[in-house]
């Protein structure tokens, strides 16, 4: 079991890594801001990205 | 993306409707169009990035004209002058192209009308072809930007006689953001961004300092304001290096156009050999001060720790000469003796006996094994000390000896190219006066501007540090309020998600460095022939690197910039694009946090490919068709003709060709009436009174 968590560990790369040692609300909050970003990132106007950002913040920091 | 078919109509000096259809094996992955210079190779290039991105795709990377006048007047000349009604008059683009197992016919319209009132709005349509039929695609410019983002078009569609810069030491942010750009990791950068946005971070910081005591919020002012100081620095000081770049191009410009004068040339070309020379001492000189540093930070110590080793050395002689170390009985023996009540020589050490008081004596003369090793390890370590120290020594003398006759060199150097300066200045030719003068002006504005950079990477460094102090200093403060402490956890989470997403763009940018080198290295050695190696360094800057040996029986070469010439430059700056190309070709592969990258086929469109290559003209030939899955060159036969012209055709790899015929009343200066292709020749000059346009022949 551990040498499976160790193999497991090992083929995670740093930003992997990075990601998941993160607090579980970051997590979500990465998750969501990257889904907003990504929608929106080949628009050459994107105005209501920074106040999706901004909800997400407050719906998940409470 | 692999192209198939450009079709251009009535678009700027190509009348009517003209075709190149491009090659599309993996064969012969090369199309060629041979044409003067000024017939219309940069249209055909620019008529690509019209039709995928319109007017902006007109523009170069900073928004302004790039070898491309008047980008307003995009119909045929002759079209608008025959007149008729605007709306039926126009230009058109399309371009017919495979992705993703799919067929699409982008086409983009400019109508007469348009073009009068506003020339950025054409229409834009997409077509995919599936089973045999056509769909339209809603919002088609956004999906062009999903699979050929604007930001990537630079390193697919260039010209090639300017591409160099992407090798040049202060372009390391070009580099950095087109790693960014073709491997998807734009995305991480956009995010960071958005969330340090005013809109953002701003916000949750006013309202965390509306919920605040007196103190907090004075610190929060304090803070919001630094933030904006060092945002403010940081735009100060691109400018300050973008204008170094810029004064860089203005005296690459006086340097040819003093190359070129009779009067400067032989002056001006031994100035260019000395800079040359000049700027590898200095790299080395940089080596030999870098390796200084290590050696002081590894072992500098040692120098200082003389007084201290001997006075170490006199108490381990005083203990020794004492019998005190190394310690000749062990105190757990005597332990041993005393608890079992019976000596060695069968005497016995009952309590108050002499013989029991003579044992315990001992005691305060015993030691352990943990301190005779110890004594063991001080005599090793004071050896190795006073070792290390003379070695230090030497080192720091044959270093310090090296890095003075550095300096006296590059004095040396700095004195001729001085002196050739004053000779040049002198000259009675009032051109190279004038250029000299201009010269010396650029050079004087380049170091204010490179002072000017320093000084703000200080500031900027400093107003990190404070900033730093200033958040620290408000999570200190705790707050009674649950308002308020909830606001800080907003502010906080905002702030750590973008610094734990700057440390994952880094750390992905940071794992793609080793492919990318080895892609850059496998490119690079095919090309050339010297015991050279490219690399992209920790910095992201693009470096071409030799080994230089400090005498024969030097086993560890330093390894040095190579100063580079344009040649040079244009090389790794392909080398890098061709790497980029693969590597965004296998992207699914490579590991990352992000979903949804997957790997693309691009083509790359070069115009003038050959111009700056100066000796390496063949390599590149040779290796082009390599550069990427397809490959598109626009080129004059002032460039092709010759070495290029061999190696391309012994590669094998050019699956079509085409030339471009000019009509006009007089032929362009510099032209000739014939071009002539492989042996083939072919007319390319078409007198022709009523105007003048420029066709598309496939040979």
């Amino acid at each position: 079991m551990s040498n499976q968590q160790d193999s497991s560990k090992a083929s995670l790369s740093r930003a992997q890594e990075l990601f998941r040692s993160a607090k579980t609300e970051y997590k979500e909050l990465i998750r969501d801001f990257l889904k907003e970003e990504r929608d929106v990132m080949h628009l050459k106007r994107r105005s209501d990205i920074h106040q999706r950002l901004y909800d997400h913040v407050k719906r998940v920091i409470k | 993306m692999i192209l198939e078919r450009l079709v251009l109509d009535h678009f700027r000096q190509f009348k009517g409707r003209q075709e190149i259809v491009f090659s599309d094996l993996k064969e012969r992955n090369v199309t060629i169009v041979h044409a003067e210079n000024g017939f219309g190779k940069t249209t055909v290039l620019k008529s690509l990035l019209w039709v995928l991105y319109g007017r902006d795709g007109l523009m170069g990377a900073d928004g302004k004209e790039e070898d491309f006048e008047k980008p307003d007047e995009i119909i045929h000349e002759g079209a608008v002058h025959r007149g008729g009604d605007p709306n039926d008059i126009s230009a058109t683009v399309q371009l017919t192209f495979k992705h993703d197992d799919s067929r699409y016919t982008l086409t983009r319209r400019l109508t007469l009308a348009q073009q009068k009132s506003n020339p950025r709005q054409s229409d834009l349509t997409l077509e995919v072809m599936r089973d045999g039929q056509t769909f339209p695609v809603v919002r088609p410019q956004q999906f062009i930007q999903a699979i050929v983002p604007d930001g990537i078009s630079g390193f697919l569609f260039f010209n090639g006689e300017r591409i160099n810069y992407l090798a040049m030491e202060r372009n390391s942010a070009q580099v950095t953001e087109a790693i960014h750009q073709m491997l998807g990791l734009r995305l991480l950068k956009m995010t960071i961004d958005d969330l340090r946005h005013q809109n953002v971070r701003g916000k949750l910081r006013a309202e965390q300092r509306e919920t605040t005591n007196e103190e907090k919020r004075e610190l929060i002012e304090r803070l919001t304001q630094r933030e904006s100081d060092q945002k403010e620095l940081e735009e100060q000081r691109r400018q300050a290096q973008a204008n170094v770049g810029a004064i860089a191009s203005e005296l690459e410009v006086i340097d040819n156009k003093l190359v070129a004068n009779r009067e400067a040339h032989e002056l001006q070309a031994r100035r260019v050999r000395l800079l040359g020379e000049r700027d590898n001492l200095a790299s080395r000189r940089d080596e030999v001060v870098r390796r200084l540093s290590k050696l002081i930070a590894d072992d500098g110590y040692t120098l200082f720790a003389t007084d201290l080793i001997g006075r170490g050395r006199e108490i381990v002689a005083r203990l020794r000469s004492e019998g005190k170390i190394p310690a000749r009985v062990l105190n757990t023996f005597l332990q041993e003796l005393l608890e079992s009540g019976s000596c060695i020589c069968k005497r016995c050490l009952a309590e108050g006996s002499p013989e029991r008081t003579a044992v315990e004596s001992l005691l305060t003369i015993a030691g352990d094994q943990d301190f005779n090793n110890a004594v063991g390890a001080l005599d090793h370590a004071i050896g190795l000390i006073e070792g290390v120290a003379r070695q230090t020594d030497e080192q720091l003398k044959q270093l310090n000896a090296e890095r003075l006759e550095l300096t006296r060199n590059i004095r040396n150097l700095d004195e001729e190219v001085e002196e050739i300066h004053q000779q040049l200045g002198g000259k009675k030719d009032e051109e190279v006066q004038q250029l000299e003068d201009a010269r010396k002006r650029l050079q004087l504005k380049r170091e204010d501007e490179i002072a000017t950079s320093s000084r703000l990477a200080t500031l900027i460094e400093a107003a990190k540090g404070e900033i730093e102090l200033l958040q620290t200093q408000i999570r200190q403060i705790e707050d009674k309020e649950e308002a308020a402490a909830r606001a800080q956890r907003r502010v906080d989470a905002v702030e750590d998600c973008a610094g734990i997403l700057d440390q994952i763009l880094e750390a992905e940018t940071q794992d793609l460095r080793p492919l990318l080198n080895a892609e850059i290295d496998t490119h690079f050695r095919k090309i050339m022939t010297k015991d050279y190696w490219a690399e992209l360094s920790e910095n992201y800057t693009l470096r071409i690197r030799k080994n230089v040996s400090f005498g024969e029986d030097d086993s560890s070469p330093a390894k040095v910039d190579v100063a580079l010439s344009t040649g040079e430059r244009t090389v790794t700056s392909l080398v890098f694009i061709a790497s980029l190309v693969a590597l965004a070709k296998r992207r699914s592969e490579i590991p990352t946090i992000l979903k949804d990258v997957s790997g693309s086929a691009y083509p790359v469109v070069i115009d003038s490919p050959f111009g700056s290559l100066s000796v390496f003209r063949e390599g590149v030939a040779r290796h082009i068709p390599e550069l990427a899955p397809q490959v598109l060159l626009l080129v004059s036969p002032e460039q092709y003709n010759g070495q290029v012209e061999k190696a391309m055709n012994e590669s094998g790899r050019v699956g079509k060709r085409y030339y471009l015929t000019y009509h006009g009343p007089t032929m362009p200066e510099r032209a000739t009436q014939e071009l002539v292709v492989n042996g083939q020749r072919l007319q390319q000059y078409f007198p022709e009174r009523s105007g003048e346009f420029t066709e598309i022949c496939e040979l």
